[in-house]
């Protein structure tokens, strides 16, 4: 057999190299999970609120984004810190706005705070120069893949998310979720984590709103226009699930509803009920006195608890309007009885939000908007009682901190 | 001996003073020139010096104690200037009250000695720098104690905390690092002349081609003459030899560098009036906060020429080792630049937090970034193991010195050498073959385009050109962000001249907006009056919200694209049109992507330049050649025709690539508009369609390409040898363009960079009238140039 000349060999072995990485190691197949939650793929539901907290489950703490920068929350220390393993650093106190990027828990003006941990990476929307923005318009956030200690990032691609709340993107078995504007009005969309070529699909769109959604198991469930649609993962397809109803959260493999079929000028129902995802069966659950409608209730639920947020309305709406606002936060069982209750006076026209969190900890977030400028982060300790401490406290200036340079 | 004697070869060419001179000039005139700053350097720091001489006796808690009081009295001196502009008197009087409460001596002085006030105020801006040296000074220990209680903390923090892994290292190593730095005495004194002098990098590229220069001149001018063979048969022709042009190179290297970087310095104490007290310790200015080497100003200099010094030495032997392995300067130059490449790609594309930002601190760019080293603390995960940066640099450079070093007496020692032009060259002659059979004629210009492209190899370039730019065209569409989609949709509704309707629309649109609110209102109120149920008017209402937050922005941008072309119309009289600003800016407004690409232009182009004529000096081709029918004028400007067509070629495959993206992806749109229709170009004075303007940035491209051909071919005339001729060339294009690229200085009016750089030039008041006036230049002065060059080809 003739030898190959050098060169020939040269070149079979660059031929090799270049083609082993097609040879077969194609993505994971999501589509063989079972229907319910899996903990390595999909979207903590148990984090998922209305109102929304951008704190995120990993192993041994939590990640949590405020402003512009990334920090994790150790779960036995309580101890919060910005993700960047430099004590040198002085992260969001850095008043040189040439050195601010150098953080590596900065992660740009971004639009919104959204983290998620999954598939050992914490992804995190970013905003990493003005470059793309060459309108003024705000542009030019994108998805972002972290390493767990903060020093390697690699940007996954670009993601327009202009409406919306907290978390507006959410990860879940290898598809990225998130709403926006479209053509006429809104829609959910997804991408691929793995092929960042590959088109945006429109999920489903709608004339009106797309107020929410939660992945969960093979499904996402969709609250439009005041009724609840269902996402089939694995058929492709939407349907409408529930008219008239809101979405509350995952309850025990069920959605906890609420139907919103009243006036919308009277306070919702505190009749809760649970929707069967396989016969879409509603049945009863919890009844909240809303004690004729003086009280406007809600509930949130981390799949196994439930956790009610009371007020009267008088003191939100009306004549009787007050300032600092109390709510009264109570742990309940499925019979509805409480099984803690405290009260949480709100800042003066300051927003609150709450995520129910896990076994071990819910989080309650406040800014005191009008007063000291201070975003506040407390921890719930469900195994201590329901115990509230405030576990972070900062300015919001200065979790926005003016940057002028970019690397 | 032999020392001596390679140090001698060099020490007798003329041309090696030329060039000394060049650097050595050309250095300290761009320093100078960089300096721009008169306020500061007449009037600022002058002030400054003075106000610190009368601190002289006084400690440094003392002079903080004293500026203090200062900084009060100029914030009540402002706050009282301030409040006297307030237009109600009554507020304005209770400000007066209330400031007069607070701080009664102040007041009483701007009342009572305004003189003494004004005086206090003229030098505001010299007791500012004082006042943040003062701020900076208080608060250094308590920030070096903040790094240890930091550690502590992170410690506590599972993912920091985990031993063994890098995290937890660098947290352990980066107080150690610090704690030198504790209770550093730390004093007073103004950092501007020791940071300009510091972060001036021209100097950089001066050497880089003097090195270029002399490590040519010691390793490849006898490879290219014949010598080498002979000279390694010698006693002493080996590794004595080696040894012999490395320390000559070396030690040449060290000296100019150690005298280019002083020359920066002494031009620095000069025009900042020295570095103030040479004993303080550096930390004591906040640019060197982070530099965790306790050492005096005047230790950093020592230390800083030294570090410079040896980043050259490593950027020679590197160059060294190049021209040893290399047969030839065209080969060198291509391995030079491909390892500039390589290296430029890694310093600047490679972002620090990137899984392969191992790389980004491999290359000598990083190296001679020493000001950067020196103040920016940073540890490098290397296997987990947090190595600082400057170790890190050095240690990378000391392998990589080690390994030139060892390849430079491998090379004299065993004859090794680079291979490729031996496949190449089979190459090159079986395609000969193919084309004498093919055509058996000996035409002028089929010729001279052979001897180019096959002889010359240029041919492997342009198919590499073609290559890397199907490979680098756009795959994807422009992704717009849904603002940026509803700009869009608004610039094609409004797309062509702005005219009355469309303005009026605009209005129209903005009115629809800010009637939202009301519109809401009108809702809710249509509700209470029982005409409209909840449900409806909340849809309706969000339906509302939602298009008002998704056009506010957008219209925006239209509503300041419209004021600027109606102000233009009004004052320059020519009537601009809407167009996708989106778009164009993508197109027009971003700088790197041409400048990269007319710097690979240029690059190639001097590669080919520089072959066709210096070849035939090189083994004595030319005399026959000249003697020989058509040998004289019709030779020598066939070369050029030849070299020119390469020029066009090479010009339509890198520079397509811009326009098939844009009109694949984002296209502009009508181009029969004004070029002024674009904010960016209305400096521009005459009126331009963006046709004419595209015609003129592409032909000024292509001119420039034709311009470095003139050059270069019309130098190769005076029997320079190649490696001068690919020298001289790239210090009149390349380096310039490089330097503006990198940022580190502009020379769009001063060089042939405004050819290329029409974009950039053109947004500059009378840019575009500039570039003109250079090309009118640059051509007539080629003119002359090929005109003497012809003479001497023709032997006239």
């Amino acid at each position: 057999m003739k030898r190959l000349a050098k060169w020939e060999r040269v070149c079979a072995v660059i031929c090799v190299l270049y083609l082993f990485p097609l040879s077969g190691c194609g993505s994971t197949d999501y589509t063989s999970l079972p229907d319910n939650y899996n903990k390595e793929t999909d979207y903590p539901y148990s984090f998922f609120s209305t109102t929304g907290v951008a704190i995120a489950p990993a192993e041994n703490g939590y990640y949590y984004v405020e402003g512009d920068f990334l920090f994790f929350l150790d779960s036995t220390s309580k101890e919060i810190a910005v993700v960047c393993n430099r004590p040198d650093c002085k992260h969001q106190h850095e008043t040189d706005s040439k050195e601010v990027w150098k953080c590596d828990g900065y992660l740009g003006r971004v639009t919104f705070c959204n983290v998620q941990v999954y598939e050992d990476a914490v992804y995190v929307l970013t905003n990493g120069s003005t470059e793309n923005d060459v309108l003024d318009l705000g542009a030019g956030d994108k998805l972002t893949k972290i390493s767990l200690d903060g020093t390697k990032r690699e940007d996954i691609r670009p993601v327009s998310i202009t409406q919306g709340f907290t978390q507006p993107l959410r990860i879940h078995r290898g598809y990225a979720y998130y709403i926006e504007s479209s053509k006429e009005g809104q829609a959910l969309y997804r991408f691929p984590l793995d092929d960042i070529e590959a088109k945006v699909e429109t999920v489903y769109s709608t004339k009106g709103y797309v107020s929410e959604f939660i992945p969960y198991g093979n499904h996402v469930y969709i609250q439009a226009e005041g009724n609840i649609f269902d996402y089939s993962i694995t058929e492709n397809q939407v349907q409408l699930l529930k008219e008239q109803y809101s979405l509350g959260g995952i309850y025990k493999d069920q959605l906890l509803v609420r139907s919103n079929d009243q006036p919308i000028e009277e306070p919702p129902t505190g009749e809760y009920e649970l929707l069967d995802r396989n016969t879409k069966e509603l049945s009863p659950f919890i009844s909240l006195d809303t004690k004729d409608g003086i009280d406007a209730v809600y509930l949130d639920t981390n799949g196994e608890q439930l956790f009610e947020w009371r007020i009267p309305l008088a003191d939100i709406f009306g004549e009787n309007y007050v300032e600092n606002p109390t709510y009264q936060f109570s742990v309940l069982n499925e019979q509805g009885t409480i099984q803690f209750s405290a009260s949480y006076t709100l800042l003066k026209d300051s927003p609150v939000s709450f995520a129910p969190g896990d076994e071990r900890f819910a989080f309650f977030w406040s800014i005191d908007r009008y007063g000291t400028g201070n975003i506040m982060l407390d921890l719930i300790d469900k195994e201590n009682g329901f115990s509230r401490t405030n576990i972070f406290t900062e300015n919001e200036k200065v979790l926005n901190p003016e940057v002028s340079s970019f690397e | 001996m032999q020392f001596a004697y390679e140090l001698y070869k060099l020490v007798t060419k003329k041309i090696f003073y030329l060039f000394l001179a060049v650097v050595l000039v050309g250095n300290g005139v761009l320093f100078f020139t960089s300096q721009q700053d008169s306020v500061l350097i007449d009037e600022i720091l002058p002030r400054y010096r003075e106000i610190l001489a009368e601190y002289e006796g006084f400690s440094t808690e003392e002079t903080i104690d004293r500026l203090r009081e200062i900084e009060t009295k100029l914030n009540v001196y402002s706050q009282i200037t301030g409040a006297s502009q307030h237009p109600d008197e009554a507020q304005r009087q209770q400000q007066f009250d209330e400031l007069q409460k607070q701080f009664p001596t102040e007041y009483d002085d701007y009342v009572k000695h305004p003189e003494q006030v004004k005086a206090l105020q003229q030098d505001e801006q010299a007791y500012r720098r004082l006042i943040q040296e003062a701020d900076y000074i208080e608060g250094f220990d308590e920030s070096i104690d903040n790094i240890n209680a930091q550690a502590e903390k992170m410690k506590k923090i599972s993912i920091f905390g985990q031993k063994g892994t890098f995290s937890y290292n660098n947290i352990m190593k980066t107080p150690e690092d610090f704690a030198p730095l504790c209770s550093l005495p730390l004093s007073f004194g103004d950092s501007t002349a020791l940071t300009a002098a510091s972060t001036f990098r021209i100097t950089d590229g001066l050497l880089f081609l003097f090195s270029f220069f002399l490590c040519f001149l010691l390793f490849l001018q006898e490879k290219e003459n014949g010598l080498f063979t002979l000279l390694r048969t010698a006693k002493n022709g080996r590794t004595r030899l080696a040894g012999a042009k490395l320390l000559s190179a070396v030690l040449i290297v060290l000296v100019v560098s150690l005298i280019c970087y002083g020359t920066v310095f002494a031009s620095a104490a000069y025009l900042y009036d020295g570095f103030g007290d040479l004993s303080r310790y550096v930390q004591s200015m906040q640019a060197f906060s982070r530099c965790t080497i306790p050492m005096t100003v005047g230790q950093y200099i020592v230390v800083f020429l030294l570090s410079k010094a040896a980043a050259m030495l490593l950027i020679t032997l590197i160059f060294a080792a190049t021209f040893s392995i290399s047969s030839s300067s065209g080969q060198a130059y291509v391995l030079i630049g491909g390892i500039v490449c390589v290296n430029l790609i890694a310093y600047l594309l490679i972002p620090p937090h990137s899984y392969l930002n191992l790389f980004k601190y491999m290359n000598f760019f990083e190296l001679t970034d020493t000001y950067s080293l020196y103040t920016q603390y940073q540890n490098i995960n290397l296997f987990s193991l947090p190595v600082n940066r400057v170790l890190f640099s050095y240690g990378f450079s000391a392998c990589l010195a080690i390994l030139s070093v060892t390849g430079i007496f491998l090379v004299f020692v065993k004859g090794v050498k680079l291979r490729g032009a031996a496949f190449l060259q089979k190459v090159s002659d079986s395609i000969a073959r193919m084309f004498a059979r093919l055509r058996k004629s000996s035409h002028l210009f089929s010729h001279e385009l052979f001897k180019l492209m096959i002889g010359g190899k240029v041919i492997v370039l342009l198919l590499a050109a073609v290559l890397f730019t199907a490979y680098s065209l756009r795959q994807t569409e422009l992704f717009l962000y849904t603002p940026e989609q509803v700009y869009v949709e608004y610039a094609n509704t409004f797309a062509g001249v702005l005219n009355d309707q469309k303005i009026q629309y605009i209005k129209e649109e903005r009115a629809s907006l800010d009637r939202i609110d009301e519109e809401i209102s009108a809702l809710y109120e249509k509700v209470t009056q029982g005409e409209l149920s909840s449900e409806e008017a909340a849809f309706q209402a969000t339906l509302l919200r939602n298009r008002q937050q998704e056009k506010e922005e957008p219209l925006r941008v239209i509503e300041k694209q419209s004021a600027y072309l109606q102000t233009f119309k009004e004052t320059r009289g020519i009537t601009g049109a809407f167009v996708n600003e989106r778009y164009t800016k993508e197109f027009f407004d971003r700088p790197e992507g041409g400048q990269t690409i007319s710097i690979l232009y240029i690059f190639l182009l001097i590669f080919a330049a520089s072959y066709l004529v210096s070849y035939e000096y090189q083994t004595g081709m030319v005399r026959i050649v000249t003697a020989s029918k058509h040998g004289k004028w019709r030779l020598f400007f066939t070369k050029y025709a030849v070299l020119f067509l390469f020029a066009i070629l090479l010009w339509a495959v890198l520079y397509g690539r811009e326009l098939i993206d844009m009109i694949r992806f984002f296209p502009i749109g009508d181009i029969g508009v004004p070029i002024q229709s674009m904010e960016q170009f209305s400096e521009i004075p005459i009126f331009m369609s963006i046709d004419s303007y595209l015609c003129c940035l592409y032909g000024f491209r292509l001119l420039g390409g034709l311009i470095v051909c003139t050059f270069t071919l019309s130098l190769s005339v005076f029997q320079l040898r190649r490696a001068f001729l690919i020298l001289i060339s790239s210090a009149v294009f390349l380096l310039p363009m490089l330097f503006e690229m990198l940022g580190l200085f502009s020379l769009l009016s001063f060089t042939a960079n405004g050819l290329f750089c029409l974009n950039e030039i053109s947004a500059l008041p009378g840019g575009f009238f500039t570039a003109i006036t250079e090309t009118i230049l640059l051509t007539l002065l080629c003119g002359i140039f090929v005109w003497f060059a012809k003479r001497r080809f023709c032997n006239e």
